[in-house]
Protein backbone atom coordinates (compact mmCIF):
# COMPACT_ATOMS: atom_id res chain seq x y z
CA UNK A 1 0.00 0.00 0.00
CA UNK A 2 1.16 3.17 -0.69
CA UNK A 3 2.02 4.76 2.55
CA UNK A 4 -0.14 7.40 3.97
CA UNK A 5 2.67 10.13 4.45
CA UNK A 6 3.42 9.88 0.83
CA UNK A 7 0.11 10.47 -0.15
CA UNK A 8 -0.51 13.49 2.04
CA UNK A 9 2.93 15.08 0.21
CA UNK A 10 1.48 13.71 -3.30
CA UNK A 11 -2.15 15.83 -2.02
CA UNK A 12 -0.05 18.40 -1.16
CA UNK A 13 2.02 19.05 -4.47
CA UNK A 14 -0.60 18.53 -6.46
CA UNK A 15 -3.39 20.52 -4.95
CA UNK A 16 -4.11 23.91 -3.69
CA UNK A 17 -6.44 24.06 -0.89
CA UNK A 18 -8.03 26.82 -2.08
CA UNK A 19 -8.87 24.86 -5.50
CA UNK A 20 -10.15 21.90 -3.06
CA UNK A 21 -11.98 23.65 -1.09
CA UNK A 22 -13.97 25.28 -4.07
CA UNK A 23 -14.13 21.94 -5.98
CA UNK A 24 -15.86 20.34 -2.99
CA UNK A 25 -18.30 23.30 -2.59
CA UNK A 26 -19.24 23.04 -6.36
CA UNK A 27 -19.97 19.17 -6.03
CA UNK A 28 -22.71 19.87 -2.94
CA UNK A 29 -25.70 20.63 -5.41
CA UNK A 30 -25.16 17.81 -7.27
CA UNK A 31 -25.02 15.87 -4.32
CA UNK A 32 -28.01 17.68 -2.28
CA UNK A 33 -30.43 17.94 -5.53
CA UNK A 34 -30.00 14.45 -7.01
CA UNK A 35 -32.85 12.25 -7.50
CA UNK A 36 -30.77 8.58 -8.23
CA UNK A 37 -29.81 6.90 -5.19
CA UNK A 38 -27.28 5.31 -6.98
CA UNK A 39 -25.68 8.17 -8.66
CA UNK A 40 -25.70 9.26 -4.36
CA UNK A 41 -23.94 6.07 -4.02
CA UNK A 42 -21.18 6.45 -6.60
CA UNK A 43 -20.61 9.68 -5.89
CA UNK A 44 -19.74 8.44 -2.10
CA UNK A 45 -17.30 5.82 -3.15
CA UNK A 46 -15.34 8.33 -5.18
CA UNK A 47 -14.82 11.00 -2.53
CA UNK A 48 -14.08 7.95 -0.19
CA UNK A 49 -11.38 6.56 -2.70
CA UNK A 50 -10.50 10.60 -3.19
CA UNK A 51 -10.33 11.39 0.53
CA UNK A 52 -8.03 7.93 0.84
CA UNK A 53 -5.79 8.98 -2.07
CA UNK A 54 -5.26 12.74 -0.08
CA UNK A 55 -4.04 10.83 2.82
CA UNK A 56 -6.74 11.65 4.90
CA UNK A 57 -7.61 9.39 7.98
CA UNK A 58 -11.18 7.81 8.17
CA UNK A 59 -12.77 5.10 10.50
CA UNK A 60 -14.62 2.33 8.21
CA UNK A 61 -16.26 0.89 11.31
CA UNK A 62 -17.58 4.84 12.02
CA UNK A 63 -19.12 5.15 8.64
CA UNK A 64 -20.33 1.71 8.72
CA UNK A 65 -21.76 2.67 12.25
CA UNK A 66 -23.28 5.74 11.60
CA UNK A 67 -25.02 4.62 8.13
CA UNK A 68 -26.59 1.10 9.83
CA UNK A 69 -27.55 3.47 13.06
CA UNK A 70 -29.24 5.99 10.64
CA UNK A 71 -30.94 2.62 8.47
CA UNK A 72 -32.22 1.40 11.53
CA UNK A 73 -34.08 4.00 13.07
CA UNK A 74 -35.47 4.95 9.75
CA UNK A 75 -36.53 1.01 9.75
CA UNK A 76 -38.33 1.78 13.48
CA UNK A 77 -41.07 3.56 12.05
CA UNK A 78 -42.02 0.87 8.86
CA UNK A 79 -43.21 2.26 5.87
CA UNK A 80 -44.31 0.57 2.59
CA UNK A 81 -44.41 -3.21 0.97
CA UNK A 82 -43.12 -5.61 3.30
CA UNK A 83 -39.64 -7.06 2.45
CA UNK A 84 -39.31 -9.63 4.40
CA UNK A 85 -39.64 -10.05 8.89
CA UNK A 86 -37.09 -10.49 11.73
CA UNK A 87 -38.86 -11.99 14.56
CA UNK A 88 -41.66 -9.03 15.20
CA UNK A 89 -39.71 -6.62 13.60
CA UNK A 90 -40.67 -5.72 9.93
CA UNK A 91 -38.37 -4.20 7.40
CA UNK A 92 -40.00 -2.24 5.16
CA UNK A 93 -38.83 -1.14 1.37
CA UNK A 94 -39.88 2.30 2.12
CA UNK A 95 -38.25 2.95 5.50
CA UNK A 96 -35.49 1.03 4.04
CA UNK A 97 -34.82 3.19 0.94
CA UNK A 98 -35.55 6.48 3.01
CA UNK A 99 -32.92 5.57 5.64
CA UNK A 100 -30.00 4.41 2.71
CA UNK A 101 -30.90 7.40 0.94
CA UNK A 102 -30.11 9.69 4.03
CA UNK A 103 -27.04 7.41 5.39
CA UNK A 104 -25.76 7.58 1.91
CA UNK A 105 -26.17 11.36 1.56
CA UNK A 106 -24.79 12.28 4.94
CA UNK A 107 -21.20 10.12 4.34
CA UNK A 108 -20.57 11.20 0.82
CA UNK A 109 -21.11 15.08 2.36
CA UNK A 110 -18.83 13.74 5.10
CA UNK A 111 -16.50 12.48 2.23
CA UNK A 112 -16.48 15.36 0.25
CA UNK A 113 -15.75 17.19 3.22
CA UNK A 114 -12.92 15.50 4.06
CA UNK A 115 -11.25 16.00 0.63
CA UNK A 116 -11.93 19.85 0.21
CA UNK A 117 -10.53 20.85 3.59
CA UNK A 118 -7.17 20.89 4.23
CA UNK A 119 -5.40 22.47 7.34
CA UNK A 120 -3.28 24.71 5.36
CA UNK A 121 -5.90 26.54 3.79
CA UNK A 122 -5.89 30.68 4.65
CA UNK A 123 -8.81 31.96 6.23
CA UNK A 124 -8.65 35.71 6.63
CA UNK A 125 -8.08 37.87 9.70
CA UNK A 126 -6.87 37.07 13.28
CA UNK A 127 -9.74 34.16 12.85
CA UNK A 128 -7.83 32.94 10.22
CA UNK A 129 -4.16 32.94 11.59
CA UNK A 130 -5.51 31.78 15.13
CA UNK A 131 -7.13 28.82 13.59
CA UNK A 132 -4.32 28.39 11.27
CA UNK A 133 -1.50 28.10 14.62
CA UNK A 134 -4.05 25.66 16.42
CA UNK A 135 -4.22 23.20 13.19
CA UNK A 136 -0.36 23.50 13.27
CA UNK A 137 0.20 22.88 17.47
CA UNK A 138 -2.30 19.86 17.13
CA UNK A 139 -0.23 18.39 13.88
CA UNK A 140 3.00 18.63 16.51
CA UNK A 141 0.65 17.29 19.39
CA UNK A 142 -0.32 14.25 17.39
CA UNK A 143 3.53 13.56 17.03
CA UNK A 144 3.65 13.16 20.78
CA UNK A 145 0.64 10.98 21.55
CA UNK A 146 2.87 8.25 22.61
CA UNK A 147 4.11 9.99 25.75
CA UNK A 148 0.45 10.39 27.19
CA UNK A 149 0.00 8.91 30.70
CA UNK A 150 -3.36 7.46 30.72
CA UNK A 151 -2.73 6.77 34.93
CA UNK A 152 -2.38 10.38 35.29
CA UNK A 153 -4.32 12.37 33.00
CA UNK A 154 -3.80 15.67 34.85
CA UNK A 155 -0.34 15.58 34.87
CA UNK A 156 0.31 14.26 31.84
CA UNK A 157 -1.50 16.95 29.86
CA UNK A 158 -0.23 19.97 32.12
CA UNK A 159 3.14 18.44 31.15
CA UNK A 160 2.43 18.53 27.60
CA UNK A 161 0.86 21.88 28.13
CA UNK A 162 3.57 23.73 29.74
CA UNK A 163 6.07 22.41 27.29
CA UNK A 164 4.08 23.81 24.31
CA UNK A 165 3.58 26.95 26.06
CA UNK A 166 7.37 27.46 26.38
CA UNK A 167 8.64 26.08 23.46
CA UNK A 168 9.03 28.76 20.23
CA UNK A 169 7.21 28.59 17.05
CA UNK A 170 8.91 26.42 14.57
CA UNK A 171 8.55 26.97 10.57
CA UNK A 172 8.03 23.60 8.69
CA UNK A 173 9.24 23.94 5.66
CA UNK A 174 6.86 22.73 3.61
CA UNK A 175 4.99 25.82 3.91
CA UNK A 176 7.27 27.87 3.07
CA UNK A 177 8.70 26.43 -0.32
CA UNK A 178 7.63 27.84 -3.30
CA UNK A 179 5.36 24.93 -5.21
CA UNK A 180 6.05 23.20 -8.33
CA UNK A 181 3.72 25.31 -10.43
CA UNK A 182 3.44 22.35 -13.01
CA UNK A 183 2.08 19.87 -10.29
CA UNK A 184 -0.11 22.61 -9.02
CA UNK A 185 -1.80 23.61 -12.55
CA UNK A 186 -1.86 19.83 -13.57
CA UNK A 187 -3.72 19.02 -10.07
CA UNK A 188 -6.31 21.90 -10.77
CA UNK A 189 -6.84 20.68 -13.78
CA UNK A 190 -7.83 17.12 -12.56
CA UNK A 191 -10.25 18.78 -10.05
CA UNK A 192 -11.54 21.12 -12.91
CA UNK A 193 -12.09 17.62 -15.02
CA UNK A 194 -13.55 16.11 -11.73
CA UNK A 195 -16.51 19.21 -11.33
CA UNK A 196 -17.42 18.72 -14.85
CA UNK A 197 -17.90 14.92 -14.62
CA UNK A 198 -19.80 14.95 -11.94
CA UNK A 199 -21.36 18.24 -12.99
CA UNK A 200 -22.29 15.75 -16.10
CA UNK A 201 -23.37 12.82 -14.94
CA UNK A 202 -25.84 14.57 -12.42
CA UNK A 203 -27.79 17.01 -15.12
CA UNK A 204 -27.82 13.94 -17.45
CA UNK A 205 -28.61 11.02 -15.04
CA UNK A 206 -30.14 12.42 -11.62
CA UNK A 207 -31.36 16.09 -11.75
CA UNK B 1 -8.16 -2.72 20.65
CA UNK B 2 -6.77 -3.70 23.98
CA UNK B 3 -5.13 0.09 24.05
CA UNK B 4 -8.89 1.06 24.04
CA UNK B 5 -9.80 -1.10 27.03
CA UNK B 6 -7.14 -0.32 29.14
CA UNK B 7 -7.97 3.35 28.16
CA UNK B 8 -11.96 2.99 28.85
CA UNK B 9 -11.24 1.04 32.57
CA UNK B 10 -8.49 3.76 33.11
CA UNK B 11 -11.03 6.46 32.45
CA UNK B 12 -13.65 5.15 34.70
CA UNK B 13 -11.71 4.24 37.98
CA UNK B 14 -10.40 8.06 37.44
CA UNK B 15 -13.59 9.15 37.27
CA UNK B 16 -14.92 6.76 40.35
CA UNK B 17 -12.33 8.59 42.14
CA UNK B 18 -13.02 11.83 41.45
CA UNK B 19 -16.50 11.43 42.30
CA UNK B 20 -15.81 10.59 45.71
CA UNK B 21 -13.14 12.89 45.87
CA UNK B 22 -15.56 15.88 45.19
CA UNK B 23 -18.96 15.27 46.65
CA UNK B 24 -17.30 17.50 49.23
CA UNK B 25 -16.34 20.11 47.22
CA UNK B 26 -19.56 20.92 45.51
CA UNK B 27 -20.49 24.30 45.45
CA UNK B 28 -23.91 25.95 46.35
CA UNK B 29 -25.29 26.26 43.08
CA UNK B 30 -23.79 23.06 41.72
CA UNK B 31 -26.54 21.28 43.49
CA UNK B 32 -28.77 23.39 42.62
CA UNK B 33 -27.82 22.68 39.17
CA UNK B 34 -28.03 19.33 39.50
CA UNK B 35 -31.22 19.09 41.41
CA UNK B 36 -33.18 21.02 38.16
CA UNK B 37 -30.83 18.85 36.02
CA UNK B 38 -32.25 15.58 37.48
CA UNK B 39 -35.69 16.89 37.36
CA UNK B 40 -35.72 17.87 33.79
CA UNK B 41 -34.40 14.33 32.86
CA UNK B 42 -36.63 12.49 34.62
CA UNK B 43 -39.78 14.56 33.45
CA UNK B 44 -39.00 14.43 30.18
CA UNK B 45 -38.49 10.45 29.82
CA UNK B 46 -42.00 10.82 31.73
CA UNK B 47 -43.86 13.20 29.04
CA UNK B 48 -42.04 11.67 26.04
CA UNK B 49 -43.00 8.05 26.63
CA UNK B 50 -46.29 7.60 28.73
CA UNK B 51 -48.30 10.59 26.56
CA UNK B 52 -47.31 9.35 23.03
CA UNK B 53 -49.85 6.41 21.93
CA UNK B 54 -50.64 7.88 18.49
CA UNK B 55 -49.37 5.28 16.49
CA UNK B 56 -52.32 4.52 14.00
CA UNK B 57 -50.90 1.98 10.81
CA UNK B 58 -52.52 1.00 7.88
CA UNK B 59 -52.00 -2.81 6.86
CA UNK B 60 -52.73 -3.67 3.32
CA UNK B 61 -52.30 -7.84 2.59
CA UNK B 62 -52.21 -9.52 -1.03
CA UNK B 63 -51.65 -12.61 -2.40
CA UNK B 64 -47.24 -12.96 -1.06
CA UNK B 65 -47.13 -9.72 -0.56
CA UNK B 66 -48.09 -6.83 2.59
CA UNK B 67 -47.49 -3.41 3.07
CA UNK B 68 -47.79 -0.91 6.20
CA UNK B 69 -48.17 2.62 6.31
CA UNK B 70 -48.72 5.13 8.84
CA UNK B 71 -52.65 6.61 8.72
CA UNK B 72 -51.14 9.87 8.38
CA UNK B 73 -49.39 8.97 5.30
CA UNK B 74 -50.67 10.41 1.60
CA UNK B 75 -50.60 6.90 -0.79
CA UNK B 76 -51.75 5.26 -4.10
CA UNK B 77 -51.05 1.83 -3.54
CA UNK B 78 -51.54 -0.76 -6.24
CA UNK B 79 -51.90 -4.49 -5.07
CA UNK B 80 -51.32 -7.45 -7.38
CA UNK B 81 -53.90 -10.07 -6.86
CA UNK B 82 -55.21 -13.35 -9.06
CA UNK B 83 -57.81 -10.59 -11.01
CA UNK B 84 -55.31 -8.18 -11.07
CA UNK B 85 -54.30 -4.62 -9.24
CA UNK B 86 -56.53 -3.64 -6.59
CA UNK B 87 -55.98 0.10 -6.09
CA UNK B 88 -56.04 1.24 -2.13
CA UNK B 89 -55.97 5.18 -1.35
CA UNK B 90 -54.54 6.51 2.10
CA UNK B 91 -55.44 10.18 2.33
CA UNK B 92 -56.23 12.19 4.72
CA UNK B 93 -56.40 10.25 7.82
CA UNK B 94 -58.51 7.90 6.03
CA UNK B 95 -58.35 4.42 3.45
CA UNK B 96 -60.68 3.07 0.85
CA UNK B 97 -60.32 1.02 -2.46
CA UNK B 98 -60.22 3.27 -5.38
CA UNK B 99 -60.61 0.63 -7.80
CA UNK B 100 -60.92 -3.27 -8.09
CA UNK B 101 -60.99 -5.59 -11.31
CA UNK B 102 -63.84 -7.75 -8.86
CA UNK B 103 -67.13 -8.33 -10.38
CA UNK B 104 -69.03 -6.74 -7.44
CA UNK B 105 -67.16 -4.07 -6.78
CA UNK B 106 -68.36 -4.54 -3.13
CA UNK B 107 -64.82 -3.71 -1.58
CA UNK B 108 -65.52 0.06 -2.83
CA UNK B 109 -68.53 0.24 -2.05
CA UNK B 110 -67.57 -0.50 2.13
CA UNK B 111 -66.07 3.20 1.57
CA UNK B 112 -64.02 4.57 3.33
CA UNK B 113 -62.35 3.23 7.33
CA UNK B 114 -60.48 5.68 9.60
CA UNK B 115 -60.45 3.84 13.14
CA UNK B 116 -58.34 0.54 14.61
CA UNK B 117 -60.19 -2.48 14.30
CA UNK B 118 -61.82 -1.22 10.89
CA UNK B 119 -61.58 -3.73 7.66
CA UNK B 120 -62.69 -3.55 4.31
CA UNK B 121 -61.32 -6.54 1.57
CA UNK B 122 -61.41 -7.37 -1.88
CA UNK B 123 -62.64 -11.30 -1.79
CA UNK B 124 -62.29 -12.38 -5.03
CA UNK B 125 -58.62 -10.39 -5.34
CA UNK B 126 -57.83 -11.52 -1.94
CA UNK B 127 -56.66 -8.30 -0.76
CA UNK B 128 -57.37 -7.48 2.62
CA UNK B 129 -56.92 -3.85 4.55
CA UNK B 130 -57.21 -3.39 8.28
CA UNK B 131 -56.41 -0.62 10.59
CA UNK B 132 -54.11 -1.47 13.60
CA UNK B 133 -53.10 0.79 16.68
CA UNK B 134 -53.79 2.31 19.51
CA UNK B 135 -55.60 5.90 19.54
CA UNK B 136 -54.56 8.78 21.73
CA UNK B 137 -56.54 9.28 25.02
CA UNK B 138 -58.52 11.75 23.42
CA UNK B 139 -59.54 10.21 20.60
CA UNK B 140 -57.32 11.84 17.60
CA UNK B 141 -57.15 9.83 14.71
CA UNK B 142 -54.01 9.50 12.21
CA UNK B 143 -55.13 12.71 10.23
CA UNK B 144 -54.69 15.19 13.04
CA UNK B 145 -51.31 14.13 13.78
CA UNK C 1 7.67 43.16 26.14
CA UNK C 2 9.50 42.70 23.54
CA UNK C 3 10.75 38.49 23.14
CA UNK C 4 13.06 37.92 20.49
CA UNK C 5 11.63 34.66 20.55
CA UNK C 6 7.68 34.04 18.97
CA UNK C 7 5.97 31.86 21.08
CA UNK C 8 2.90 30.17 20.91
CA UNK C 9 -0.40 32.40 22.19
CA UNK C 10 -2.31 30.11 25.22
CA UNK C 11 -5.46 30.62 23.09
CA UNK C 12 -3.81 29.01 20.38
CA UNK C 13 -2.50 26.06 22.33
CA UNK C 14 -6.23 25.51 23.60
CA UNK C 15 -7.56 25.37 20.26
CA UNK C 16 -5.35 22.70 19.59
CA UNK C 17 -6.55 20.80 22.48
CA UNK C 18 -9.96 21.41 21.17
CA UNK C 19 -8.60 19.33 18.02
CA UNK C 20 -6.73 16.80 20.00
CA UNK C 21 -9.99 16.17 21.90
CA UNK C 22 -12.29 16.25 19.13
CA UNK C 23 -10.27 13.82 17.46
CA UNK C 24 -9.78 11.21 20.61
CA UNK C 25 -13.48 11.42 21.23
CA UNK C 26 -14.22 10.52 16.95
CA UNK C 27 -11.88 7.74 17.95
CA UNK C 28 -13.52 6.13 20.79
CA UNK C 29 -16.05 3.61 19.55
CA UNK C 30 -19.49 3.98 20.66
CA UNK C 31 -22.39 1.81 20.65
CA UNK C 32 -24.61 4.55 18.59
CA UNK C 33 -23.13 7.29 16.72
CA UNK C 34 -25.06 10.25 18.55
CA UNK C 35 -23.68 9.60 21.65
CA UNK C 36 -21.62 12.47 22.14
CA UNK C 37 -19.06 13.09 25.50
CA UNK C 38 -17.99 15.94 24.42
CA UNK C 39 -14.39 16.16 26.15
CA UNK C 40 -13.75 18.55 23.08
CA UNK C 41 -15.66 20.86 25.58
CA UNK C 42 -12.70 20.62 28.22
CA UNK C 43 -10.52 23.58 26.80
CA UNK C 44 -13.64 25.72 26.41
CA UNK C 45 -14.37 25.17 30.02
CA UNK C 46 -11.11 26.17 31.01
CA UNK C 47 -10.57 29.36 29.24
CA UNK C 48 -14.25 30.54 30.99
CA UNK C 49 -11.71 32.24 33.81
CA UNK C 50 -8.97 32.47 31.57
CA UNK C 51 -10.08 35.25 28.78
CA UNK C 52 -12.52 38.19 28.10
CA UNK C 53 -15.58 37.09 26.16
CA UNK C 54 -14.20 38.11 22.51
CA UNK C 55 -11.18 35.75 23.16
CA UNK C 56 -13.54 33.32 24.81
CA UNK C 57 -15.98 33.31 21.61
CA UNK C 58 -12.83 33.25 18.89
CA UNK C 59 -11.91 29.70 21.07
CA UNK C 60 -15.41 28.50 20.71
CA UNK C 61 -15.21 29.15 17.21
CA UNK C 62 -11.87 27.14 16.70
CA UNK C 63 -13.45 24.29 18.41
CA UNK C 64 -16.68 24.04 16.47
CA UNK C 65 -14.97 24.76 13.32
CA UNK C 66 -12.24 22.33 13.46
CA UNK C 67 -13.98 19.66 15.28
CA UNK C 68 -16.02 19.70 11.76
CA UNK C 69 -13.22 19.78 9.57
CA UNK C 70 -11.76 16.80 11.99
CA UNK C 71 -14.83 14.69 11.69
CA UNK C 72 -15.02 15.51 7.91
CA UNK C 73 -18.66 17.15 9.16
CA UNK C 74 -18.01 20.67 8.13
CA UNK C 75 -20.18 20.56 4.75
CA UNK C 76 -22.90 18.92 6.06
CA UNK C 77 -26.23 19.41 8.39
CA UNK C 78 -24.51 17.98 11.23
CA UNK C 79 -22.19 20.76 11.28
CA UNK C 80 -24.84 23.20 11.81
CA UNK C 81 -26.13 21.39 14.84
CA UNK C 82 -22.93 21.02 16.52
CA UNK C 83 -22.66 24.55 15.89
CA UNK C 84 -26.05 25.40 17.11
CA UNK C 85 -25.07 23.14 20.52
CA UNK C 86 -21.58 24.26 21.14
CA UNK C 87 -22.74 28.21 20.97
CA UNK C 88 -25.71 27.77 23.48
CA UNK C 89 -23.53 25.66 25.52
CA UNK C 90 -21.04 27.87 25.76
CA UNK C 91 -22.45 31.18 25.82
CA UNK C 92 -24.42 29.88 28.82
CA UNK C 93 -21.54 28.35 30.56
CA UNK C 94 -19.74 31.72 30.13
CA UNK C 95 -22.94 33.59 31.39
CA UNK C 96 -23.29 31.45 34.24
CA UNK C 97 -20.02 31.20 35.96
CA UNK C 98 -19.06 34.92 35.42
CA UNK C 99 -22.72 36.00 36.53
CA UNK C 100 -22.21 33.19 39.51
CA UNK C 101 -18.65 33.54 40.10
CA UNK C 102 -16.17 31.00 41.32
CA UNK C 103 -17.24 30.99 44.82
CA UNK C 104 -21.15 30.31 43.92
CA UNK C 105 -20.88 27.66 40.80
CA UNK C 106 -17.75 25.32 40.31
CA UNK C 107 -17.44 23.58 36.88
CA UNK C 108 -19.15 20.67 37.73
CA UNK C 109 -22.25 22.90 37.66
CA UNK C 110 -20.89 24.51 34.73
CA UNK C 111 -20.68 20.92 32.91
CA UNK C 112 -23.94 20.00 33.41
CA UNK C 113 -25.20 23.08 32.10
CA UNK C 114 -23.44 23.06 29.27
CA UNK C 115 -23.57 19.55 28.21
CA UNK C 116 -27.61 19.68 29.13
CA UNK C 117 -27.47 22.88 26.62
CA UNK C 118 -25.64 21.46 23.74
CA UNK C 119 -27.47 18.19 23.42
CA UNK C 120 -31.03 19.84 24.11
CA UNK C 121 -30.16 22.77 21.43
CA UNK C 122 -29.35 20.02 19.25
CA UNK C 123 -32.68 18.00 20.10
CA UNK C 124 -34.55 20.96 19.05
CA UNK C 125 -32.56 21.45 15.78
CA UNK C 126 -33.24 18.00 14.99
CA UNK C 127 -36.94 18.34 15.56
CA UNK C 128 -37.34 21.24 13.74
CA UNK C 129 -35.61 20.38 10.70
CA UNK C 130 -35.01 16.75 9.91
CA UNK C 131 -36.97 14.24 12.30
CA UNK C 132 -39.85 16.66 12.93
CA UNK C 133 -41.81 15.09 16.19
CA UNK C 134 -40.28 11.95 16.48
CA UNK C 135 -37.73 13.39 17.43
CA UNK C 136 -38.83 13.81 20.75
CA UNK C 137 -38.30 9.53 21.36
CA UNK C 138 -34.18 10.28 21.45
CA UNK C 139 -34.57 13.14 23.55
CA UNK C 140 -35.12 11.57 27.10
CA UNK C 141 -31.74 9.32 26.75
CA UNK C 142 -30.11 12.42 25.13
CA UNK C 143 -30.84 14.52 27.79
CA UNK C 144 -29.66 11.74 30.61
CA UNK C 145 -26.12 11.01 28.61
CA UNK C 146 -25.78 14.81 29.01
CA UNK C 147 -26.43 14.84 32.47
CA UNK C 148 -24.27 11.92 32.76
CA UNK C 149 -21.35 13.09 30.60
CA UNK C 150 -21.57 17.10 31.61
CA UNK C 151 -21.18 16.12 35.49
CA UNK C 152 -18.02 13.62 35.08
CA UNK C 153 -16.78 16.57 32.74
CA UNK C 154 -17.58 18.86 35.22
CA UNK C 155 -15.64 17.03 37.69
CA UNK C 156 -12.50 16.55 35.91
CA UNK C 157 -12.13 20.09 34.95
CA UNK C 158 -12.44 21.07 38.67
CA UNK C 159 -9.51 18.89 39.19
CA UNK C 160 -7.67 19.86 36.60
CA UNK C 161 -8.24 23.53 37.29
CA UNK C 162 -7.20 23.00 41.29
CA UNK C 163 -3.95 20.61 40.08
CA UNK C 164 -2.42 22.22 36.77
CA UNK C 165 -0.01 24.44 37.17
CA UNK C 166 0.15 25.45 33.83
CA UNK C 167 -3.57 26.35 34.42
CA UNK C 168 -2.48 28.48 37.98
CA UNK C 169 0.09 30.28 35.73
CA UNK C 170 -2.32 31.62 32.94
CA UNK C 171 -4.83 32.33 35.44
CA UNK C 172 -1.93 34.36 36.69
CA UNK C 173 -0.88 36.08 33.38
CA UNK C 174 -4.96 36.42 33.19
CA UNK C 175 -4.91 38.74 36.38
CA UNK C 176 -1.88 40.87 35.53
CA UNK C 177 -3.84 41.85 32.33
CA UNK C 178 -6.41 43.36 33.65
CA UNK C 179 -6.06 47.24 34.60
Amino acid sequence: MINRDRRIDLSYRLFNSSDLFIAGLLCIPALVFSHNLYFRAVLFLYFYVFAWVQGKRNSLVMTLCISASIVFFNLLVPYGKVLFQLGGFKITQGALLSGLEKAITLEALIMLSKTSIRSDMQLPGTFGSLIAESFQIFEELLAQKKQFDWKKPIESIDLVLMSFSEKPITQHEWQNTIKNKKERTAGRFLLLLQTALVWTFWLAFAF
Amino acid sequence: MAVVMTVIAATMKAAIAAIKHSITRFRPWDLVILAISVLITFSSFILVYATNTNNLQVVIEGVGQSYIYPLSANETISVQGPLGNTIVVIHQGAVHVEDSPCKNKLCIAMGEISRPGQWVACLPNQVFVRIIGTPAKDGLDGSTY
Amino acid sequence: MDQPIKRHSTLALLGALCLFLSTIEYLIPKPLPFIRIGIANIPIMLSIDLFPFSSFFLLVMIKVIGQAIITGSLFSYVFLFSLGGTLASALGMFTLRRFIGKQGISFIGIGIVGALLSNGVQIILAWLFIFGPSAQFIAPPLLLLGLVTGLLLGIFCQNFSEQSRWYERALQERLHDKP
